[in-house]
């Protein structure tokens, strides 16, 4: 008996809430989509990702260094005519500042501590995106 | 509609035809867009709700695997869009309440609907559905006009089927007490 009048109630909200229909959207509302996907397409076409150095230049680059070390290693006697200027550069005394580094020590529990700190914040960027791309994700 | 009437636009759409969208726009936007209403409950930033899913589900087709119907993966996106946009303008989304209603008798129920008019008797069911909570109006909505099992329901709103058979019970309660109380303000 419950169950009769629970399956007839079904049908009435069905019933009544079919009636009622949907909301209807403005108009232009396809056109305005549509319109809007040519406007970002055609923005991710002019914001599209061009590489400052070319990719034929650092080819060319790869292969003049190649000629260059490959002369200079393999032939090293045909830089003798080139002469290249004395300096004096003992000014840059540079073993004071190299005893400085030398003797510079982190304590054990900030390095371990900022090693951890990399890793967990490196896990949680991984965690969150995942989590954030499932929700266009139906399992 | 089935998803291999879909897939053929879904397939043009990826191949660069934008304009195999629309068809897929218009025949979900009605949807999207009650929902979007039922959640946001504004109809100009119901609009732009609707028109933001359809953007974000253009840009994520390339993903969608056809592991679930179309029309679930798209209510999902729209449910989500909703919900951010909610919570983005620090509006809280009411959810459950606690109930106050007995579940109505449907002869009572039949009696007081049947005293509207056609036009009216619409107009105050879409006016209740708008007083629910947001996720009892969209429980609603996906169950009885769309047709959708409690399982699929439950793909799209990220709960289990268990919760919103007890959320359908009480929306149905709620919705029965308001078009109740609109027929004795009627009276």
């Amino acid at each position: 008996m419950e169950k009769d009048e629970n399956k007839a109630l079904e049908a009435f909200y069905k019933e009544m809430i079919q009636e009622a229909g949907l909301e209807e959207p403005s108009t232009g509302f396809t056109a305005s989509v549509i319109s809007k996907i040519q406007k970002d397409d055609q923005k991710a076409e002019i914001f599209s990702y061009r590489p400052l150095i070319p990719r034929y230049v650092w080819w060319v680059s790869v292969v003049l260094l190649g000629i260059f070390f490959g002369y200079t290693f393999l032939e090293p006697e045909n830089l003798e005519f080139v002469s290249l200027p004395k300096w004096n550069l003992d000014f840059f005394n540079m073993d004071r500042f190299i005893d400085v580094l030398n003797n510079f020590k982190l304590p054990d529990t900030l390095v371990y501590g900022s090693l951890s700190l990399a890793i967990f914040i490196s896990l949680q960027a991984y965690l969150l995106k995942t989590h954030w791309n499932k929700r266009f994700v139906i399992e | 509609m089935s998803l291999q009437q879909d897939q053929y636009y879904i397939d043009k759409v990826i191949n660069g035809d934008t304009n195999a969208f629309s068809v897929l726009v218009d025949r979900y936007k009605y949807m999207v867009y009650t929902l979007a209403v039922r959640m946001v409950r504004n109809n100009e930033e119901a609009e732009e709700v609707a028109q933001d899913t359809f953007l974000k589900v253009y840009k994520a087709l390339p993903g969608f695997k056809g592991d679930s119907k179309f029309s679930t993966w798209v209510y999902k996106i729209a449910y989500n869009r909703s919900l951010d946009y909610v919570k983005r303008l620090g509006r809280i989304p009411e959810t459950t309440l606690i109930e106050e209603y007995a579940e109505h008798n449907r002869t009572n129920l039949v009696a007081a609907i049947d005293q509207f008019e056609i036009d009216e008797r619409k107009e105050t069911i879409k006016r209740a559905m708008q007083e629910l909570p947001a996720d009892y109006a969209t429980i609603l909505t996906l169950h009885y006009f769309e047709e959708l099992s409690l399982k699929e329901i439950s793909k799209i709103m990220d709960a289990s089927p268990d919760t919103l058979k007890v959320k359908l019970f009480r929306a149905r309660k709620r919705l029965g007490g308001i078009l109740k109380d609109r027929l004795q303000e009627k009276i």
